[in-house]
């Protein structure tokens, strides 16, 4: 699985990470299993404002994610 | 085109934007537009270097037009208008220009407001101050989201 980050999240997890897993998991799942590896970025990885996409798709907390699967984690957004 | 959404890399004027929006309004009674500027200070209050925009290769364009076609549904304005700056922003620069046209006033103005709301919200840019100090990443507030939820 490989995860895409963006804004601070980047900075704290680096632009792609390669992540391993071999079983399908939820988001949820994938958040905590990254929050153990880079406990730095725990606190912004647990937050509702740190969206989650598949496919250019924002998806929820219970979303499965097969192995192999990108997903990107935005964080908090600002435009204006 | 009623909703225009521009994801714009290079220094862009506000005017012009302005000027092809009331060119297309021809008939309308009100041109509304906000235009916001890059600070010559950061949130800490020292100098400002530089204001960085970084964006998602195909979300955040996205994002501008959804935003730009909701207000056009929202509001009964004719035409709404959004140029949106990426990359590097120096002090002084333009980084985004809001407008909506309507047959009467309040309309626009709402559409407006609106607009410059979901953007701090909810355009997909991810905002950095560089200082003297360094960098440090810019969220939106409280109040920001607060504002955003007046229109739910």
């Amino acid at each position: 699985m490989k995860v895409r980050s963006y804004g601070k999240l980047a900075d704290l997890l680096g632009q792609e990470t390669d992540v391993d897993i071999d079983v399908p998991c939820t988001v949820d799942e994938l958040r905590a299993h990254l929050a153990a590896i880079y406990p730095d970025a725990a606190q912004p990885l647990a937050s509702k404002r740190v969206l989650a996409c598949v496919g250019d798709t924002v998806v929820p907390n219970s979303h499965v994610v097969a192995p192999g699967t990108v997903v990107e984690l935005l964080a908090p957004v600002s435009g204006g | 085109m009623p909703a225009v959404a521009r994801l714009e890399p290079n220094p862009f004027d506000p005017a012009g934007e302005l000027a092809e929006l009331t060119r297309c309004a021809a008939g309308d009674g009100a041109v509304v537009s906000f235009v916001g500027v890059a600070r010559d200070v950061t949130k800490n209050g020292e100098p400002l270097q530089s204001l960085v925009l970084e964006h998602h290769p195909r979300l955040t364009a996205k994002s501008l037009d959804d935003i730009a076609s909701d207000a056009l549904l929202r509001f009964t304005v004719s035409h709404v208008r959004v140029v949106h700056r990426c990359g590097e922003i120096s002090p002084g620069e333009p980084i985004v220009f809001a407008g909506a046209t309507s047959v009467h006033r309040r309309a626009a103005f709402e559409a407006a407001d609106y607009l410059m709301d979901r953007l701090k919200t909810e355009a997909i840019f991810w905002k950095r101050e560089e200082g003297p100090n360094g960098s440090s990443w810019i969220e939106p507030t409280e109040a920001d989201y607060a504002d955003r939820h007046r229109w739910e």
